[in-house]
């Protein structure tokens, strides 16, 4: 549980090894133990035909010499009963193979003829070896006598004849062998164990150094890299995976530290000034007119911090809203209708009119994100606009991209920059620097309008070119209907939409 | 004292450019970092005030760039506190580090201690004879008696202490004395010489012919 990968590695590997060597030791045992009982089993078998042959050449004892088939040279003897022919056959003179070389193999013989007289018997056999109870002629039989394996078979003429052999020998041949086999299974064990430590080493260890290397990084060092040896391999693959997801930790980072100093010098410089202005003003007794003039100023800041903490705050919601606000449908047309409602006064300031060319569609859109949206695209437009000009803002049902509602800026002013046009939707990004203090915008206006957006898997863009602007939102209505709404209703109104 | 004030914003830039007059200070404003250095490179000044976030260019780069040709004593002013902030803006040739929203207090107390120290008084009060000018205090006494002087009367005489020992040249004091929207003709230096010497004693400050003036002690 608590033990490391190393250690369960090693356990498992081991034990597998160990459980495969044990396995294969104790076959080659069985397999060996079987060929040496086999090969007891044939000399066995070997050494009775011998004996069987001399038993049934015995039953010719009393023939005259002119039968027998002997060689010139040598001369052949009459017996007057079998034990005497067999004694002189296996035992007697020009026998040694049977009566010392069998003696010395620790083998034995016994002929009983078939009244169960022992006929003849080699001088080594031991006190166990009894007449063994047979039934079948013809086939050889082994037994097992204490520790002498015996084979034994009938004659054709009822004899029986056994052939014997101590396995002692064998057995420490074998006992012997297997301690062979126990010290090589030993030392190969040792080495497997060895290399199941070096095999997990080579494994663990980069994933070692991999996690020193990642426990080290902070949010100070978060750029850093963790470097590896090779990068082609799976550990290689890993840290590239770690690198990305730190590269992007950083990039949040960064955004992150960027946004509180945007915030900060947002919030403190308009504090500072306040603050800066009321303590000089109360230094020394002044006029009414001054007063005046200062209360005014810091009603100006003011103004101008409520309007960036309430866009802090609708930022701040839009970041946290992962849980889905209560939809509120409404007729897009009517949604644009009210926006420029609120904003009318504020473009006659300018000389501005608001125009809104939503002809026919009636596309229904969550109205209360989607009014912030327009207010401040739209708002945008004034700021930023070119005085007593006209400010279009049309929505239409794409007709390339169906259950996308396209809707369109348009303002005349100054063509903006490559650079503006990229930093345009970045926090507390202005166009332009110097009307800082002019205006109450925070320059998160944009922003607000990108994460709403987002929110709904839509696309805002914006060119600039002759003079005129054009911000641009795509919005999938009939999508966002379907993925984001269970209720039968919405179900009828897309499908209305769809006809 | 003439202080450069270089802040975007144009309520905070008006109303400490405003306290600073008031604390009897010759004040010059740049809202960017460009104009910045311009000022920097065309005027002497006392002390700068530079705010770190400027349009166009960083208050840091403004820094360094006043940096390569004067030594003049620089508070930086800014909106980001971290300890990290801190510590490059006092390495990269800072000599004070404030944030907003700051107390105005404390922010003239800190302009008086850096002004004091690149001037190399340890002291707010600056004796000469039986004359003692204390800094702070905005106060002349002579034999423990108090002499009341004009804003012009004391920030003259008070340059003219501050830098005891050494001969003053009139552009020196026109430089240091008046910013750039003042319109003070030439002779009004003589006028309040002649009226400081009635009040303080008429061999306190000497005049080096074709140089200059001088206080210093009596040998």
């Amino acid at each position: 549980m608590g033990h490391s990968i190393r250690f369960r590695l090693q356990l498992w590997m081991s034990c597998l090894f160990t459980i495969i060597l044990l396995v294969a030791g104790i076959s080659l045992c069985i397999i060996d133990d079987k060929a040496r009982m086999n090969s007891i089993d044939s000399s066995l078998t070997h050494k009775l035909a011998a004996v069987h042959f001399a038993a049934r050449d015995s039953l010719e004892f009393n023939k005259p010499k002119a039968d027998w088939q002997v060689p010139p040279h040598k001369t052949a003897k009459v017996y007057d009963s079998r034990t005497q022919s067999l004694n002189d056959l296996l035992l007697g003179p020009g026998s040694e193979q049977f009566s010392e070389g069998w003696v010395q193999e620790k083998a034995y013989f016994i002929v009983w003829d078939s009244k169960g007289k022992r006929l003849v018997a080699s001088r080594n056999v031991p006190a166990t070896a009894s007449l063994p109870e047979v039934t079948d002629k013809g086939p050889v039989l082994f037994r097992w006598q204490e520790s002498d394996r015996e084979a034994y078979q009938v004659t054709a003429s009822d004899d029986i004849v056994l052939v014997g052999q101590s396995s002692e020998p064998v057995y420490a041949e074998q006992i012997a062998w297997i301690q062979q086999l126990v010290m090589l299974g030993t030392a190969l064990l040792v080495a497997v164990i060895w290399g199941v430590r070096r095999i997990t080493d080579t494994i663990i260890s980069p994933l070692e150094s991999l996690a020193c290397q990642a426990s080290a990084i902070s949010a100070d060092t978060i750029s850093r890299h963790i470097s590896v040896d090779n990068t082609k391999d799976e550990i290689g693959k890993l840290a590239g995976v770690l690198n990305e997801t730190f590269a992007r930790l950083d990039t949040a980072f960064c955004k992150q530290k960027q946004f509180v100093a945007d915030a900060a010098h947002e919030l403190r410089t308009p504090l500072a000034a306040i603050r800066t202005s009321i303590q000089t003003s109360l230094s020394r007794p002044r006029s009414a007119d001054e007063y005046r003039m200062t209360l005014e100023d810091i009603s100006t800041r003011t103004d101008r911090l409520c309007t960036l903490s309430e866009s802090l705050l609708s930022l701040a919601k839009l970041d946290e809203s992962q849980e889905r606000r209560q939809e509120t449908p409404a007729p897009c047309a009517a949604t644009i209708d009210q926006c420029i409602f609120q904003l009318q006064e504020q473009a006659a300031l300018k000389g501005m009119q608001l125009i809104n060319v939503t002809a026919g569609t009636s596309l229904e859109i969550d109205a209360i994100p989607l009014q912030q949206l327009f207010t401040n695209l739209l708002s945008n437009a004034i700021t930023y606009g070119e005085p007593d000009t006209d400010i279009v803002i049309q929505s239409t049902a794409c007709a390339s991209l169906p259950g996308q509602l396209v809707i369109d800026v348009i303002n005349a002013g100054p063509t903006l920059s490559a650079e503006t046009l990229r930093c345009m939707f970045d926090r507390f990004y202005r166009a332009d620097p110097a009307r800082d203090t002019t205006n109450s915008h925070a320059g998160l206006g944009l922003t607000i309008v990108k994460k709403i957006v987002a929110e709904y898997k839509g696309a805002v863009s914006v060119r600039s070119h002759d003079n005129i602007t054009t911000f641009t939102v795509t919005l999938p209505v009939a999508q966002q209907n379907t993925v984001t709404t269970a209720s039968k209703n919405n179900k009828e109104h897309i499908h209305d939409a769809l006809i | 004292m003439r202080i450069l004030l270089v802040e975007d914003e144009e309520l905070l830039c008006s109303s400490l450019s405003r306290a600073l007059c008031e604390e009897c200070y010759a004040v010059d404003t740049a809202s960017d970092g460009d104009s910045a250095v311009y000022h920097a490179e065309n005027w002497s000044y006392d002390a700068v005030i530079l705010d770190i976030m400027l349009p166009g260019c960083s208050g840091w780069k403004v820094l360094e760039r006043i940096r390569r040709f004067s030594h003049v004593p620089v508070i930086m002013l800014t909106a980001l506190d971290g300890l990290k902030e801190r510590i490059t803006g006092l390495d990269s040739g800072a000599d004070d580090y404030i944030t907003k929203p700051f107390d105005l207090y404390e922010l003239l107390a800190r302009l008086r201690a850096v002004i004091r120290r690149s001037q190399g008084h340890s002291s707010q009060i600056i004796e000469i004879n039986d004359v003692c000018l204390d800094t702070q205090a905005k106060r002349v006494t002579r034999s423990g008696e108090e002499i009341h002087l004009t804003a012009r009367e004391y920030v003259i005489f008070a340059h003219l202490a501050c830098r005891k020992g050494h001969t003053v040249t009139r552009t020196e004091l026109y430089e240091h004395l008046f910013d750039e929207k003042d319109d003070t003709i030439s002779n009004l230096i003589d006028v309040h010489i002649s009226s400081l010497r009635k009040k303080l004693g008429a061999e306190l400050i000497r005049t080096r012919r074709g140089l200059g003036y001088f206080i210093g002690d009596d040998l």
